[in-house]
């Protein structure tokens, strides 16, 4: 009869708890026959002063009789139970114990074996939870390693943000698992220049986590031997395609990313994005854009990816925002556009506002701001957008959705605002929107109008630009106001309405472009 | 939309369901001054149009234009405009605009 390998040959050993001392000798025989170093017991207590002596973690299986005089084998399932989950038991039970049996199973007893118990049957039970046991502790080691892991990211994601010649950084992360493939890593290149890397790899696992230190590392050396970001991107593009792909037909890993390099000696900035969200700068005015191209892919998925650079001036006074997708999704889930989300998280941080409910996340959320100090200047006053929208002319039809899009956006970001400033906010962009779409669009499809709104939390300031592309009106708005009072006239109105309802109004083209400030703190007596 | 005329007093009171804005204010001019031309309510020879906005959260300024619209109307049948608004922030619109010094604004 073939027996198998030994059931002791990892050194594990076995608890034999039995209270009938005949039973438990043919219990002990048949182990000790498999090659087992067995351990016996003829009482729950006793079995588990054995387990405490000589530590639950250097047993590999126990064999327990069902019913036993004062404790049963389910009090010791249940008492393994709190120690040692991993710890696999097999409970033995006459064949009118089934009701028992089957609390045994529930208990987390990985088999139960009917009396009279078979040699064979008996070593393939022990066999089994021998088995049992180590995989189970594996998993629990392997979990333990990767909270480790994550735990490590962490911690140097929050290093990264911030060092003595760095530019300011804040940081908003939550790993939806405890290791992933979310990072930021920044690093200074020569005397002048700090790069900044946000990636966003495929998958929360190990594996992820690897390859997105594994691509941080590449950039680092690659810059350090003065390669572009481009080039670095296309590198890692053809290094996923030829040497993380088993299959042609799957796509190993990929890479998402966002660089943006910063040079203080030529007072510029560059961006380069491959299948990332791409920035939003907020400039020292409160104006609002998003920068860079969308051009390219995800490294790892096509070996035809057209990566291009989007340069600027540094934008001394303002700021960053660099999120990965996770964020978009997020916002999605909570019906906000993507800026508002990143502001709200931002501004919880600041305590502006009650942190918003990360629990719809369904990936790691990375949100990252980078500011531009004003030089010689004290830190603050730095705007953080709100909307960035652009609305094709015919969309006037759909003002009513619009308003409430943007309830819904100042809302979340600002949710204490007072109700007459956000009753002036709402109406002010409501006419203005109305205004260019109907007069600056024309109310065609093919002319699109650009709203932008920020808000300065130091100045209590909220900021918002409406721009169409069309010539303005040609009309003094100073004196058609003072018409107006004299003798009510229909036209124009909705421009007067604006004029009285924000603390500042700038007319640019003629009314194409309309600047409306609206001070948070304004008195409305 | 619901009115009421009372002979008596000579008052028109029309009740307007909600806002007034771009998006509805063709529909109520339309209804409203169908109201107006009706033979039995301009037979009444009422001397105050009472708009109640009671119900309304925002007023734009399509919504004002109405406004003005009905003053002018009401001003060459020599009636008068009376506006019942509780929202705060319409009044105050009415206020920034000088409306209030066009018609009666009743603010309770």
């Amino acid at each position: 009869m073939k027996n198998g390998p030994p059931l002791s040959r990892d050194g594990a050993r076995i608890l034999v708890v039995d209270d009938d001392p005949s039973s438990l000798i043919f219990l002990e025989g048949v182990l000790v026959g498999r090659g087992g170093l067995v351990v016996t017991a003829q009482s729950v207590d006793l079995a588990c002063a054995i387990l405490e002596r000589e530590g639950v973690e250097h047993f590999g299986a126990i064999i327990t009789d069902c019913l036993m005089p004062v404790k049963t084998g389910i009090d010791l399932l249940r008492w393994v139970g709190e120690r040692d989950p991993s710890l696999a038991t097999v409970i033995i039970t006459a064949g009118t114990e089934r009701q028992i049996a089957a609390e045994s199973l529930r208990g987390g007893a990985c088999d139960f074996l009917e009396k009279p118990v078979g040699a064979a049957v008996l070593g393939e039970a022990v066999q089994r939870a021998i088995t049992l046991t180590a995989e189970r502790r594996q998993a629990r080691a392997t979990q333990a390693a990767v909270k480790d892991v994550g735990a490590y990211q962490h911690q140097r994601l929050i290093a990264n943000a911030g060092g003595a010649d760095a530019w300011p950084l804040e940081v908003c992360f939550h790993p939806r698992c405890e290791a992933g493939g979310d990072f930021l890593n920044h690093f200074r290149v020569g005397r002048d220049c700090a790069a900044y890397l946000l990636t966003d790899v495929s998958g929360h696992d190990l594996k992820s986590a690897f390859l997105s230190a594994y691509f941080q590392g590449v950039v680092r050396g690659m810059m350090e031997r003065q390669s572009n970001m481009p080039e670095i991107f296309d590198h890692f593009n053809r290094f996923l395609l030829s040497e993380w792909q088993d299959d042609a037909a799957r796509v190993g890993a990929s890479v998402a990313a966002c660089s943006v390099v910063t040079d203080r000696a030529a007072d510029v900035f560059e961006v380069v994005s491959c299948g990332s969200p791409l920035p939003v700068l907020t400039d020292a005015a409160g104006d609002v854009e998003i920068v860079g191209r969308a051009d390219g892919y995800p490294l790892g998925w096509f070996p035809e990816n057209p990566v291009s650079a989007v340069r600027g001036a540094l934008p001394w006074g303002g700021s960053l925002l660099l999120w990965t997708d996770g964020v978009e999704a997020l916002a999605d889930e909570e019906q906000v556009p993507t800026v508002a989300l990143a502001t709200a998280l931002l501004l919880a941080r600041r305590g502006r506002r009650a942190t918003p409910d990360l629990s719809k996340a369904s990936d790691d959320l990375l949100l990252v701001r980078l500011v531009f100090p004003r030089r010689g200047a004290a830190p603050g006053n730095h705007f953080f957008p709100l909307l960035i929208e652009e609305h094709a002319g015919d969309r006037h039809r759909l003002i009513d959705q619009l308003q409430k899009n943007w309830e819904r956006s100042i809302d979340y970001c600002l949710p204490t605002l007072n109700g007459a400033t956000r009753y002036a906010i709402m109406l002010s962009l409501r006419e203005a929107v109305l205004n260019g779409l109907v007069h600056g669009c024309q109310g065609r499809a093919d002319r699109a109008l650009q709203v932008r709104a920020s808000y300065d939390p130091d100045a209590e300031l909220v900021r918002i630009v409406v721009t169409d592309p069309g010539t303005g009106h040609d009309f003094d708005l100073l004196r058609h106001e003072e018409t107006l009072a004299q003798s009510p006239v229909a036209v124009h109105r909705g421009l007067l309405l604006i004029k009285q309802l924000c603390d500042r109004l700038i007319t640019e083209r003629g009314g194409a472009r309309l600047i409306m400030e609206f001070s948070l703190n304004r008195s409305w007596q | 939309m619901k009115h009421n005329l009372n002979t008596l007093s000579k008052v028109l009171e029309v009740v307007v369901p909600g806002d007034i804005l771009s998006t509805n204010v063709d529909a109520l001019r339309v209804e409203l001054f169908e109201l107006l031309e009706r033979a039995d309510i301009d037979r009444a020879n009422w001397r105050v149009l009472r708009l109640d906005l009671a119900e309304a959260q925002m007023v734009d300024s399509m919504g004002l234009n109405l406004i003005v619209a009905l003053v002018r109307m009401l001003q060459t049948r020599g009636a008068r405009l009376e506006v019942r608004v509780l929202n705060l922030n319409i009044q105050r619109t009415f206020m920034f605009t000088r409306l209030d010094k066009q018609l009666d604004l009743v603010t309770a």
